[in-house]
């Protein structure tokens, strides 16, 4: 409004006068115009809508973890074997997985046959689409491929057959395989044809020639690996001599005659292990069972190669529970096998947990005294209100960026000065220089520390001063009044702080993939060889291990209902880590506290 | 607060015919009876004035609070007893801001000096303060926190401590079966003599008490009243209060503070049947407070 104006300043003053001079509301009116207001009043609308959102991100969460409990959980449930006879004459036997409906492309459907090209109209002109299923059918040295798509309108007639006789076997290497048992085969010799008596002699068997695997592996992995380990110490030691005395020296000579030595006595050693490797695989490859496919084909399979087999059509309920026990089992006890998409995630889940209580240990000392440091001692003023901005600001950095600082800091700078402190012998190889448990830890450490520092004041600014008061007023002093007195009582909020700080560190991947997770770590970081932890050791993560499970497997298809299990791993094991924190928690308080009124 | 003589006086109220008798009440103040004189002193306040920040409580205070006697010092709320209590083992040094002139002696040392060292004064001085303050720990943790503090390991030792000051307390009979449950689970007149008793446990000569009865029920209360005789004889004791009741009855001398000033100082039984001036007067007949 044009303040020059005089008629609008006018109005104005009118306007205004009108509303002061008007008498009050009669009772009446009032509880009318009130009772038109009264939702406003009482934030109705608003309590419906925030009532509401919070209903959308709880639906939101249910879905997501309902559907990932159900995929997860239903993945080792063992499926029929379908048989399933098509239009072109050929058998596609194996696990249906999935279908759905598609319209093909106007090209794929032009080159179909004849027949097949009738049918496939039929069915889009009745319903808009074809079905098709995805066929898991095994048998990749004999298909070359895993899962298979069929269309309905492939299979002819109404053939789709559960054969009792077909069988499973998971194996080491190259997938499932699904075909009919023809011959048990011992030392080349047949000794039992048909089914029944085929499968009694495999499942008398393979128990025998399991333990003979294992003994076998425990010969490649601890024995093997005991040597080859005493042989690089060989190495080591008179690489040490070499690097201390000159390469010329005499005593470089003696130290490398005195580790040809050794190298000798050793590779004897490794020799007879290798022996009784050669004997043990000879034993194991007795047993063999031969296989014809659903489409006439014949293959032999090493009994040794078999992980489990069962007659999946005969199986009942409780069979079936059985061999989903089983699977159950193999996953979170086993390693991986097939790059990661079969077998178990055991190594994934001991390093995840591993790290995520070395991070913890890591976090809380620092996060707890810089906090002291910040509420009690720091006198307030600009430069502890920056500190606390920054340090606030820090929890927003992105994780990724403290991966780079972890590999720039920890391994290229610290773990390298380690290296040619103490590991120079083994270098160029690193030892510490590379990304690590010990790093990944200490770089999630640095990720959650703003998290306890913040939870950590928080819980010191709870603490009455009266309390602080009564210890000084006692003649503490003010580190004795901490520690006895104020940390006790934050203690409760301290690990409220920690429990944030695990559940965001242990589901983090970014900064890992830079610091030492790795797809498939040969080693656990603890294990029965002296100091029996290893922290420089890379490790394997629940988190990394679904990324790649998800995105770099080859056989995506399936990985698939991995991914789902391992996610459904990662939130139960934090869910168990933050129930366990939790559960100090209130035991904390109890002791502390007490009933309060 | 502010200083009286700035605000202009509203002729006609009660407040300020109040006023007007401090005024003239301050040409005379401090009066000190002369039996307090005769008193050997433990705690003697020489011209001291206190300042928090820009705002001054405490106004050039003279007194000596004599050894081995039950001294009250009473006044109005903000009148700077908690202030002139808490000066005495320094518990001030613990606010931002804080300045003072003049000096307090304790047996002759000035507690000022830069070779007192405030922990050991703080342990000759054992305080209690107006809310019941118990640490989060167990009964027996709480008792022989001095204890503790001071290095203390031996358990005998600890456990004879214990049972001595609860005694002391009167609160042994109450809570000897749960010496190791939390000490939280006290009703509040327990916890009030659970802090007395880790007041007495570290041995003190002199006990601060800081309007120790003001968050507690009248059992309570009268309770802790019977706890001050029986402690009286062993410990010189200083007790801040604002309820004139307990003051007559619990103490040998009182002090009356207002707005900052020490107006009078006398054996408790002179300042409340013949006081010297008309403020102390209106104040113990609870005409105003």
């Amino acid at each position: 409004m044009d303040p020059g104006n005089p008629v609008d300043s006018q109005a104005v003053a009118h306007r205004l006068a009108s509303v002061y001079d008007q008498p009050e509301h009669p009772a009446s009116a009032r509880v009318v115009r009130g009772a038109a207001w009264i939702a406003a009043a009482y934030n109705e609308p608003g309590l419906w809508l925030m009532g509401g959102a919070l209903l959308i991100a709880l639906g939101m969460v249910t879905v997501l973890l309902g559907y990932i409990a159900i995929e997860g959980l239903l993945a080792f449930w063992p499926r029929e074997v379908v048989s399933l006879q098509l239009e072109t004459g050929e058998v596609v036997c194996g696990e249906i997985v999935r279908s759905e409906r598609y319209v093909p492309e106007k090209q794929a459907l032009n080159e179909l046959p004849e027949v097949l090209k009738e049918r496939a109209f039929q069915a889009i002109r009745q319903q808009g689409a074809v079905r098709r299923y995805l066929v898991r059918i095994g048998n990749y040295e004999l298909t070359g491929e895993h899962f298979r798509w069929v269309s309905e309108f492939e299979i002819a007639g109404a053939s789709r057959n559960l054969p009792s006789d077909i069988a499973v076997f998971e194996r080491r290497a190259w997938g499932r395989f699904y075909g009919f048992p023809a011959a048990f085969v011992v030392d080349g010799k047949i000794v039992a044809e048909g089914v029944a008596q085929v499968w009694q002699e495999f499942e008398r068997a393979h128990p025998q020639v399991l333990s003979l695997w294992g003994e076998l592996r425990r010969l490649e992995r601890v024995d093997l690996g005991r040597i080859n380990r005493r042989m690089e110490e060989a190495r080591l030691s008179c690489r040490e001599v070499e690097l201390r005395y000159g390469e010329d020296s005499a005593e470089a000579d003696e130290a490398r005659r005195r580790w040809q030595a050794e190298q000798a006595a050793l590779e004897a050693q490794a020799a007879t292990v290798e022996a009784k490797i050669t004997k043990l695989r000879e034993e194991i490859g007795r047993w063999a069972i031969q296989v014809k496919t659903a489409d006439g084909k014949e293959a032999s399979l090493p009994v040794g190669e078999i992980v489990r087999a069962y007659l999946p059509n005969r199986l009942n309920w409780w069979g079936k529970f059985r061999v989903y026990l089983a699977r159950l089992w193999e996953f979170v006890s086993d390693e991986p096998r097939e790059a990661n998409s079969e077998g178990g995630v055991f190594p994934a889940i001991f390093g995840t947990v591993l790290m995520t209580l070395l991070m913890a240990l890591g976090v809380a000392p620092f996060g707890v005294v810089a906090a002291i440091y910040l509420r009690e001692y720091a006198k307030a003023g600009l430069v502890v209100s920056a500190v606390r901005i920054a340090v606030n600001n820090l929890a927003g950095v992105p994780s990724i960026v403290f991966g780079v600082f972890g590999l720039g800091f920890f391994c290229y700078t610290v773990g390298a000065s380690i290296d040619q402190l103490f590991y120079a012998a083994r270098l160029p190889s690193p030892t510490f220089g590379s990304g690590g448990i010990l790093w990944a830890s200490l770089t999630l450490a640095l990720l959650t520390l703003p998290v306890v520092i913040v939870a950590t004041e928080e819980a010191l600014a709870a603490v009455p001063n009266s309390v602080r008061e009564g210890s000084l007023a006692c003649g503490a002093t003010k580190w004795q009044t901490i520690r006895r007195v104020v940390l006790p009582q934050a203690m409760p909020g301290v690990l409220t702080g920690m429990i944030l700080a695990m559940a965001r560190g242990a589901g983090e991947v970014a900064p890992l993939m830079l610091v030492g997770v790795v797809k498939l770590a040969p080693e656990l970081p603890v294990d029965g060889e002296f100091p029996f932890f290893h922290p420089e050791r890379s490790f394997m993560h629940l988190g990394f291990h679904i990324y790649d499970l998800g995105f770099q497997s080859q056989n995506a298809e399936a990985a698939r209902p991995m991914v789902f299990a391992t996610a459904l791993l990662l939130v139960l094991i934090i869910f168990t880590l933050n129930l366990a924190a939790i559960y100090l928690r209130a035991r904390l308080r109890r002791r502390f506290l007490g009933a309060r009124f | 607060m502010s200083h009286a003589s700035t605000r202009p006086p509203e002729t006609g109220s009660w407040e300020a015919l109040q006023r007007e008798l401090f005024e003239e009440d301050l040409k005379h103040a401090p009066v000190i009876h002369p039996a307090v004189l005769k008193e050997s002193p433990i705690i003697e306040v020489d011209n001291f004035s206190l300042w928090y920040g820009t705002k001054q409580v405490l106004y050039n205070i003279t007194m000596a609070i004599p050894r081995g006697k039950v001294t009250a010092i009473i006044g109005p709320s903000g009148c700077g007893k908690s202030s002139l209590i808490r000066s005495f083992n320094r518990m001030n040094d613990l606010l931002d801001g804080v300045r003072y002139e003049g000096d307090i002696r304790v047996d002759g040392q000035s507690i000022f000096s830069p070779s007192q060292d405030v922990i050991e004064l703080r342990k000759r001085m054992g305080m209690v303060f107006q809310k019941p303050n118990p640490f989060p720990m167990s009964v027996f943790e709480n008792v022989v926190y001095p204890l503790r503090i001071d290095g203390v390991r031996n358990r005998a030792v600890m456990e004879q401590v214990c049972r001595r000051t609860l005694e002391a307390a009167a609160l042994w009979e109450e809570v000897y079966d749960r010496l190791h449950k939390s000490a939280l689970e006290l009703s509040g007149g327990q916890q009030q003599r659970l802090c007395i008793a880790r007041a007495i446990a570290g041995d003190p000569e002199v006990l601060l008490l800081d309007e120790p009865c003001s968050a507690l029920d009248p059992v309570a209360t009268a309770k802790i009243e019977d706890l001050f005789d029986s402690l009286a004889g062993r410990y010189t004791l200083v007790i801040v209060t604002h309820n004139m009741q307990q003051a007559s009855r619990v103490s040998d001398f009182t002090a009356l503070l207002y707005m900052g000033r020490l107006l009078e100082f006398g054996p408790t039984v002179e300042v409340f049947s013949r006081p010297k001036l008309r403020t102390t007067e209106a104040y113990i007949t609870g005409r105003f407070g």
